[in-house]
């Protein structure tokens, strides 16, 4: 019997289908719309200054590296900086935070809480409350434009992240292994380099990621703490647009540079990126 | 048991420099901003970069300014600025990001790829994509050129200069308003505790939104800050900046929703369905009710970043735009160039609590969450 009416069933799964072939139209058109920017100040890198600032935007053309040539120069010593106020930063942090991780994870006392919650507290107060203080104590100590002084206030920033996710990260490792240890005669010392270390790697790198990232990205301090000699990327960034302005192509071949290193870290460490934002708010 | 007194030594050790260190450089500083915010440092411009400046104690004269004096318009409109910014930001991220992270729920193929894509401005710096934006944004290029490709005229919005202000008001009336939503607040509370059965606290609340509104109607009205209407609204210029900043954190929203998605069992989604539920009853009356925790979180922790919010706006517009200032840039500009460290420390201060306002009741909501598992 041929039917020209078709069951409901086969209906709902027809509607269904349609639906969900829309529903990937549209993924696939928001996924357009979030990579555009991105994408066309990497075009913009590869075009000459007339191109970048043509309209309508050329699309087809001939990729040239002069921008990169032209822009590394100034990059060369921001690169430096940055890299050097991020990595600082990021082991200081965990000299000085991963000891304490430990104690609050370890030795858990009724205030452990309540001394995370204070530490994380800290992370949340915005910039512009500590930055007049801060600069003239630097000022006094000749810590203006200096790396150790960008990277003594990365690791202040850093600091209750590290703790704060690094603690998370030992207390999965379960007490028994600890008992056993302390049977078999191990001092804190020991605990805390054979067992406590190896065991939480994974956690260490992702954190430490973080960490980088966020050093990295950081604007308000380099901006108001270094001028040039110390002057990371977001500060080169942030000069190079006041400056030079209308060199675009030149401006984007630095950005996209800029950005290179983060997209990668970002992509190996996003559930840490959305966890060290939120702060417990997911696990 | 003296092990544990060992134990609990060397904890205390290895605590000491991280807690002495945040302790110093965090609310340390706090103190001192507050206490710097109560002088005169910085309005003899003679004495503001000396070696040893006179500071003298002025109490809360650099307050008075920023909320009555005549030169200080521009704070106003910067506070009012970082109130319609946070609004529409929140407002943008989170209904991007639930649709986001409904979209990936229902359609779940490649969704670690489209995952990924949604969530790699976040990773980005402000600065950086500040400079993106602030380049497809401009007037005679971009985003402007984009409608003549479909055919229309080209877009003539000036993005991030126009100087057209919506929603304007009269400063003077900020008592006045200010005490009506507070009120407004205060009769929810007394509803949603009646209706709890906590009976003290809805009295309470009734009675305070009762006080409030007495004094609105009585002194509010007449109360006048300035001696001349001052209006302020919400400046146009700030779309654009608005458009990036939701581009780079609703990915970050539409992570959280997803796990709360993810979270929601299947079981209760079916239990539901056999109920009788429509497709659309499962979500607004299962799904979205559930979610409203995780709402509660983002909504703490990007309105804490826009009221801080300070990079993307120095990367989209520079310091000097006043269309599109923001509070943490007019402390920059009043400390750093024009050398006024006490006014530029009240604006800080002013902001500390307004960040402080908006995260220290849900931090300790965590902490008693998690004290008690």
């Amino acid at each position: 019997m041929t039917t020209t009416s078709t069951s409901p069933a086969v209906r709902a799964r027809r509607g269904f289908h349609t639906r969900r072939w829309l529903l990937t139209l549209l993924t696939y058109l928001i996924t357009a719309v979030f990579l555009f920017p991105l994408a066309w100040m990497i075009l913009a890198a590869f075009k000459t200054e007339a191109q970048a600032f043509a309209t309508p935007p050329v699309v087809l053309f001939t990729p040239t590296l002069d921008n990169f040539h032209r822009a590394w120069g100034a990059y060369l010593p921001a690169l430096t900086n940055s890299l050097v106020a991020a990595l600082g930063s990021t082991l200081l942090a965990f000299v000085l935070g991963l000891p304490a991780a430990f104690a609050l994870a370890v030795y858990p006392t009724r205030r452990a809480q309540g001394v995370l919650t204070w530490m994380l507290s800290t992370k949340f107060m915005p910039a512009v409350g500590v930055i007049v203080p801060l600069f003239l104590l630097f000022r006094n100590l000749h810590l203006l434009d200096t790396l150790p002084g960008l990277i003594l206030m990365y690791t202040t920033m850093n600091l209750p992240l590290v703790v704060w996710m690094m603690h998370s990260y030992l207390t999965e490792i379960p007490a028994a292994i600890y008992e056993a240890a302390k049977v078999d005669g191990a001092s804190v010392g020991q605990e805390f380099f054979r067992i406590a270390l190896p065991l939480s790697m994974p956690g260490i790198s992702a954190t430490a990621l973080l960490a980088l990232i966020f050093a990295w990205n950081e604007v308000f301090f380099a901006l108001n703490l270094t001028s040039s000699a110390a002057a990371p990327l977001s500060v080169f960034i942030g000069q190079f647009k006041t400056s030079q302005g209308l060199f675009w192509a030149q401006l984007s071949a630095a950005a996209t540079l800029t950005v290179l290193p983060v997209l990668v870290f970002g992509w190996i460490a996003q559930r840490q990126l959305i966890r060290g934002l939120s702060f417990g708010a997911v696990k | 048991m003296r092990r544990v007194n060992r134990d609990q030594l060397t904890a205390l050790a290895v605590l000491a420099p991280s807690l002495v260190l945040l302790a110093i450089f965090v609310y340390g500083f706090i103190a001192r901003t507050a206490y710097t915010s109560l002088t005169d440092w910085g309005r003899d411009p003679s004495q503001a970069l000396a070696a040893n400046p006179v500071i003298r104690y002025i109490g809360f004269a650099n307050y008075k300014d920023l909320f009555t004096g005549f030169l200080d318009a521009r704070f106003r409109q910067d506070l009012v600025s970082a109130l319609f910014f946070t609004v529409f930001f929140l407002a943008g991220c989170l209904l991007i990001g639930l649709l986001l992270a409904l979209m990936l729920d229902r359609n779940p193929r490649g969704e670690g790829f489209f995952r990924t894509v949604f969530l790699f401005p976040m990773s980005l710096s402000f600065i950086v994509t500040g400079t993106i934006w602030a380049w497809m944004l401009q007037p005679s290029g971009g985003v402007n050129r984009l409608s003549p490709l479909v055919g229309l005229p080209a877009g003539q919005f000036e993005w991030l200069t126009s100087r057209t202000s919506i929603w304007q008001f009269d400063w003077n009336r900020l008592p006045l308003v200010t005490a009506l939503v507070v009120a407004a607040v205060l009769v929810w509370v007394a509803v949603t505790a009646y209706r709890e059965g906590a009976r003290t606290r809805g009295h309470v609340a009734v009675a305070c939104a009762a006080l409030l509104a007495l004094w609105a109607l009585t002194g509010g009205v007449t109360v006048k800050l300035l001696p001349y209407p001052e209006p302020h609204g919400f400046n146009l210029a700030f779309v654009g900046i608005i458009l990036a900043a939701v581009w780079q954190m609703a990915g970050y929203t539409m992570a959280l929703y997803l796990a709360g998605l993810r979270g929601i069992p299947e079981e209760l989604r079916e239990a539901a369905r056999v109920d009788g539920a429509s497709e659309r009853q499962v979500y607004t009356r299962v799904i979205f009710p559930l979610l409203a925790p995780i709402t509660l979180s983002a909504m703490i922790i990007l309105g804490h970043i826009s009221l801080k919010i300070f990079d993307l706006v120095f990367a989209m517009a520079g310091p000097d735009n006043t269309q599109t200032d923001v509070p943490a840039l007019l402390m920059y500009i009043t400390a750093f160039r024009g050398n006024q460290f006490a006014k530029g420390a009240a604006i800080g201060v002013v902001l500390l609590v307004m960040v402080a306002a908006v995260i220290v009741p849900y931090l300790a909501s965590t902490f008693r969450r998690e004290a008690r598992t």
